[in-house]
């Protein structure tokens, strides 16, 4: 989508970072951490 | 919030009702009112279930022919009682099935089947979206904000809407986290409830806005505003979306595809929401009355069903019911529930039994935003909401009305175990 604005890129990489990154891939490592702790046990 | 509800049915083991009573026996009305309020809730948002699986035949067949024929369609399905009751029977039916056949072999499974393929058919849908010409006007629209969209209304609204999408509204996390098995990991699972919601519907909206924009470039218009087709609450999925797929390349069958496809993703949307809403009010029953799943879901979607016929009848009051059950109940439930963890009950006995087996450990800190931030944040929300809102009708008055009254009653009852204890 080349026809979006710099403000609307910089709102997308935001949403991207807050949603996916920071949210949900900071919870499934989280997650995967706690499954192989619990393995070790 | 999320996290507190998970808490909350993980640390009691039980609904709303039974985890208010345990924390405080005066506090027993409050629990139902959040039991009756999601009742409600089920009886009207059935209905748009309906209308959603009518659309998906609709679709199918693109019934409404032309786009001058998309309007005319809506409004006649409205007017058709028959219709709407064929649509909300069939819906009822799988909703109850669901719930009667136990979370396992019910609501699991639904959930195991229907999420992924939401995310297959969302993920289509949004590749069409986006690669639609002048779908970067539409993105555009989406990403760059807007200080005049901040409204009272719009808070409140948006509040509702965050709560009840995320169902942090007193009683279905709380029953979900309280089937959790023991050593469960809570706070993560909370936050990874709350990301996977978030981050679908920010994915989705790629798919909405793309074809907005593709509608705008057609119709050369300059906002959205300036479409002819309503963009927002029913009008957006029943008139905009059928309109934008009949004016798509390669019409009537990208229309018939890509309209099915997204009234299929709808459905199932609701499908999942509306099994969430009937399961803790079966909770709640349960909990006080002894009463099995198989006879307390079939009562309580019989009872549902029979209600959500007037709404069949009378669409015109979805609405005022809902401003006061999905939006403004929703916030001050939200609300009291934030106080009474933290302050009658105290946050610390919660985070000492869920943090041994946190990845993520909860502090101090959680209770400052529990305790202090959130109900400033709501009580804001609430009052500015409030004062300046237009919603409110005798409709509105009566639904609190009858969710007061239907609380009282059920309070009065005597719990199941306190009966055998008296014998």
């Amino acid at each position: 989508m080349p026809g979006l604005s710099a403000e609307a890129i910089a709102m997308l990489a935001l949403g991207i970072i807050l949603f996916y990154v920071v949210g949900l891939g900071l919870g499934i490592y989280r997650a995967w951490r706690a499954s192989k702790a619990k393995k070790k046990l | 919030m999320m996290i507190l509800e998970f808490m909350l049915g993980y640390y009691f083991r039980g609904a709303t009702p039974k985890v208010f009573r345990k924390i405080r026996e005066s506090l027993e009305p409050i629990g139902w009112i959040a039991i009756i309020n999601t009742f409600i809730l089920c009886t009207y948002y059935s209905v748009v279930l309906a209308w959603v699986m009518d659309y998906i035949g609709l679709s199918a067949t693109v019934a409404w022919k032309t786009v001058e024929g998309v309007g005319p369609t809506f409004e006649a399905l409205l007017s058709n009682s028959v219709f709407v009751i064929i649509g909300l029977t069939i819906t009822w039916l799988i909703s109850w099935y669901t719930c009667y056949a136990g979370i396992a072999s019910g609501i699991e499974k639904a959930c195991n089947f229907a999420i992924p393929l939401l995310w297959i058919l969302s993920a289509i849908l949004v590749i069409r979206g986006v690669t639609l010409p002048g779908s970067d006007i539409g993105i555009n629209w989406l990403l760059t904000p807007s200080a005049q969209a901040f409204s009272g209304s719009a808070i409140i609204d948006a509040a509702g809407q965050i709560l009840f999408t995320l169902s942090v509204f007193g009683t279905t996390m709380i029953v979900y986290a309280s089937y959790l098995a023991p050593r469960s990991e809570i706070p993560n699972s909370a936050w990874i409830t709350s990301f996977a919601n978030c981050g679908y519907s920010f994915f989705f909206a790629f798919a909405t806005w793309g074809i907005i924009g593709y509608l705008m470039h057609i119709m050369n218009v300059a906002t959205p505003a300036d479409l002819p087709v309503p963009l927002g609450g029913a009008g957006l999925a029943f008139v905009t979306i059928p309109t934008a797929v009949t004016l798509l390349p390669g019409a009537p069958l990208t229309t018939a595809v890509f309209g099915t496809m997204f009234f299929v993703i709808l459905w199932l949307a609701g499908y999942t929401s509306l099994i969430s809403i009937i399961e803790p009010t079966y909770a709640a029953l349960r909990d006080k009355f002894g009463i099995s799943r198989k006879k307390g879901v079939t009562l309580i979607s019989l009872l549902a069903y029979i209600i959500s016929l007037v709404y069949a009848f009378r669409p015109d009051l979805i609405d005022p019911v809902d401003f006061i059950v999905g939006s403004t109940n929703a916030v001050w439930i939200v609300l009291l529930e934030a106080i009474i963890a933290g302050y009658f009950l105290g946050l610390k006995v919660l985070r000492d039994y869920v943090n041994p087996d946190a990845e993520w450990k909860l502090g101090a800190w959680y209770d400052v935003l529990i305790k202090i931030v959130t109900p400033i944040i709501l009580l804001v929300v609430l009052g500015w909401g409030l004062i300046t809102t237009t919603h409110v009708s005798p409709v509105s008055i009566l639904t609190v009305i009858v969710i007061i009254i239907a609380a009282t009653v059920l309070t009065g009852f005597k719990w199941k175990e306190e009966e055998k204890k008296v014998m």
